[in-house]
């Protein structure tokens, strides 16, 4: 009756254990099974797999127990197949449903020179010059095991781990031959006896599929990550005084910003196209040092021009991480309209590149428009257009 | 149980990302204002293994980039325009465009071997932007058929953004940059000195000169006019006369005049300096010959002008017999813009 209380524990435990397994490390709790006649039962059993993954190889089984304090100098690890028992000496199928050894390596804090003996398909023979006699927690590391596949499992139906169990058990001896061990149901006198559960399980995969993403806006305000909250229209006026108007006396200046959020891992160019500031009458304020490519360019008071330029501060001018400025207009006090090269600022090309950026979640850039009249500058309401092209590379 | 399976999920990430041979996947717009027309794409990608290519299907979509997705054309976007440019195009030379849908494009070619890796970069004319601001989507079919029927080879994803346009507005006024002074550093009005001379005593045996200067400058479309405006020096009932056409200086005999030009006889005056091409009126503008006529227009120019600063040089003489006193005058510079 106490035996097969202790079977349903076993099987209890081997269902969460099967849960465990799938966590990628094969956590086993110990199974309080006797052995044969006279030996005693290790305690604090456990047998950690690196992975539970069905079929894996290089695995690492931890073997940990805690022995009676009995001296000994061998033990044998047998596994035994779903069909089978955890129990010390009960029958025993192994096949494919089993972990193999045969490559396995030891190491352990049990015996000292431990040497692997006998290794092969469910089962590991290991020996060790001298014996420790404490009756704390040793542990047994084996290396390079190649775990059951689930085809080999018979039991081993789902993918969530039931019915993929396996067992181990445990035999020591006091000498360094494995005592009078001559098979799993032939244990022979051992010192000690233990039994686990362990169980294998599919491994999990998850495919996520993430989206080329770009999402870039012009605002006259900073907006928010993602273009989603502060994005107002990019209207802006140059001049001074009331009623504004621009003049020959100063250099006026407006801003707006450019937001982006993506995640094109060959980076976003950012570039700008469109017009001077133009009269219904075609009078127009030029691009600045008439409209030369290798700004950026001083904007004098008095000598109509037109430019561009961002700034220099990182997280002030441009967002502190995912911008990198063109040259020509990063700068703090001077200006560039590109007319002149083949992708400027006003032609058919594609534009004038103003920035790349780098994924990222919340890039930006503020962008100082300045102009100034001459005294022979048309009087009128000038106007311009300029169009920000963001073109990701996926 | 659950708790474990919780641990399963964040413990395995064996995460699977989908990936297309046709990298560096771009389209790059000639302007991104929502709903502009006759806007060029050019379509770029690098094939990352050899494709034999009969055909690319370009579709373009509101909704998602990902190829397993249905695609929701863009609200406002068409292709119905679309042409490929016969220039400038790489990696594949020899497209032409079929009849297009409102959301795609299908550029055709007998069927041939990319190899790995080619850069191509198609240039087609005429789409409309979607009307809306934001995101929207491409796919990119490449296909061994002529026509993007069949299994495509291989396939990429791609996002844009349309923006609203930055516009900018400015307000020009009418200037008419005018002043008068004694003398002006450069051709700043707010250096102007006093607006007195002082002529001395005049002599019968050498004649009187003294300057003014003044400055304008304007965006009046049709030019500006200056005219003076004023009398002869006069002292009570007694007056110098005015010379009424130009003349030179000729000492012993009563004159007030000016003109605007660097002068020998007297040495007095400057030529007009600066950027400006203002016209001085003919008789204001002889070296040693003098005139004054109130009213008289003395600069003009028939559009705009730049700032120019002109030197007024005034000589006086008297005669024997003019008569003792104190003789002043008031000119007044007087200038128009005509806009």
């Amino acid at each position: 009756m106490k035996l097969k209380h202790k079977i349903k524990d076993i099987s209890s435990r081997a269902k969460y254990l099967a849960s465990a397994g799938i966590l990628s490390i094969g956590l086993v709790a110990p199974l309080a099974l006797s052995s044969s006649a006279n030996a005693a039962t290790v305690s604090s059993r456990s047998i950690q797999m690196s992975t539970a993954a069905q079929g894996a190889t290089g695995v690492t089984y931890t073997v940990t127990f805690t022995p009676s304090g009995t001296s000994v100098q061998s033990l044998v690890l047998d596994f035994c197949d779903s069909t089978s028992s955890p129990i010390p000496g009960a029958a025993c199928a192994t096949g494919a449903g089993v972990p193999d050894f045969t490559s396995a390596t030891v190491s352990s804090t049990f015996m000292t020179s431990v040497t692997a003996g006998t290794k092969g398909l469910g089962q590991i023979k290991i020996a060790g010059t001298a014996a420790s006699t404490s009756s704390t927690a040793q542990t047994i590391t084996i290396s390079n095991v190649t775990n059951p596949t689930s085809a080999a499992q018979t039991t081993c139906t789902a993918t969530n781990g039931s019915g993929c169990t396996f067992y181990g058990r445990v035999y020591t001896y006091g000498n360094a031959t494995y005592g009078t061990y001559s098979s799993a149901t032939s244990i022979g006198s051992a010192v000690d006896t233990g039994g686990f559960a362990l169980a294998t399980s599919q491994s999990i995969t998850i495919t996520a599929t993430v989206k080329e993403s770009l999402t870039f806006c012009a605002s006259k305000t900073q907006p928010s990550a993602g273009c989603t909250t502060g994005v107002a229209a990019p209207a802006l006026t140059l001049g001074h005084g009331s009623p504004t108007a621009l003049d020959s006396t100063a250099v006026d200046a407006d801003t707006a910003y450019f937001g982006c959020s993506t995640n094109a891992n060959g980076n976003v160019v950012v570039r700008i196209k469109g017009t001077v500031p133009t009269s219904p009458s075609s009078n127009t304020i030029p691009a600045v040092s008439a409209g030369g490519s290798a700004g950026p360019y001083s904007i004098t008071a008095g000598t109509a021009a037109f430019g561009l330029r961002i700034g220099t501060v990182s997280g002030t001018d441009y967002s502190a991480s995912g911008v990198t400025l063109t040259a020509k207009y990063n700068s703090a006090t001077q200006y560039s309209w590109d007319t002149t090269s083949a992708t400027n600022n006003t032609g058919l090309g594609a534009g004038d590149q103003i920035a790349t950026v780098a994924p990222s979640s919340d890039a930006w850039a503020k962008l100082n428009f300045a102009a100034t009249a001459a005294l022979t500058t048309p009087a009128g309401i000038y106007t311009a257009s300029e169009s920000l092209i963001a073109t990701g590379t996926f | 149980m659950f708790l474990s399976l919780i641990s399963l999920i964040i413990c395995v990430p064996l995460l699977k990302v989908g990936a297309s041979n046709l990298g560096s996947r771009t389209v790059q717009m000639s302007t991104s204002v929502s709903d502009a027309t006759d806007v060029t794409y050019t379509i770029g990608f690098t094939n990352n293994i050899p494709l034999t290519i009969g055909s690319i299907k370009v579709l373009f979509c509101s909704n998602s980039p990902l190829l397993s997705d249905s695609c929701t054309p863009p609200e406002g976007f068409s292709t119905s325009n679309t042409t490929i440019s016969a220039l400038g195009n790489q990696g594949i030379t020899d497209f032409y465009i079929n009849p297009a849908a409102s959301n795609y494009v299908i550029l055709s070619r007998p069927s041939a071997q990319l190899l790995a890796p080619t850069t191509v970069s198609i240039i087609l004319k005429g789409f409309h932007n979607p009307s809306g601001t934001g995101s929207f989507y491409a796919r990119i079919f490449a296909y061994s058929s002529t026509n993007a029927s069949g299994t495509y080879l291989d396939a990429g994803g791609l996002a844009l953004s349309t923006t609203e346009s930055i516009t900018l507005a400015s307000t020009v006024p009418p200037f008419l940059y005018f002043c008068a002074a004694d003398s002006f550093t450069g051709y700043d009005c707010s250096t102007g000195t006093s607006n007195d001379n002082n002529l001395g005593t005049f002599s019968s045996t050498q004649t009187s000169f003294a300057t003014a200067q003044f400055i304008i400058g304007t965006n009046a479309a049709y030019g500006l006019n200056v005219s003076i405006e004023g009398t002869t020096l006069t002292s009570g009932n007694n007056a110098i006369n005015a010379i009424s056409t130009p003349s030179f200086s000729r000492i012993g005999l009563p004159q007030f005049g000016f003109n605007l030009r660097a002068n020998s006889a007297p040495g007095v005056g400057q030529d007009p300096v600066g950027p400006g091409v203002a016209i001085i009126s003919g008789d204001y503008n002889n070296v040693n010959l003098f005139k004054f006529n109130s009213g008289d227009t003395i600069v003009h120019t028939t559009g705009v002008v730049d700032a120019e600063k002109f030197t007024s040089s005034y000589i006086v003489n008297i005669g024997q017999n003019t008569l003792p006193g104190f003789y002043t005058t008031t000119l007044t510079y007087i200038c128009i813009g005509n806009f």
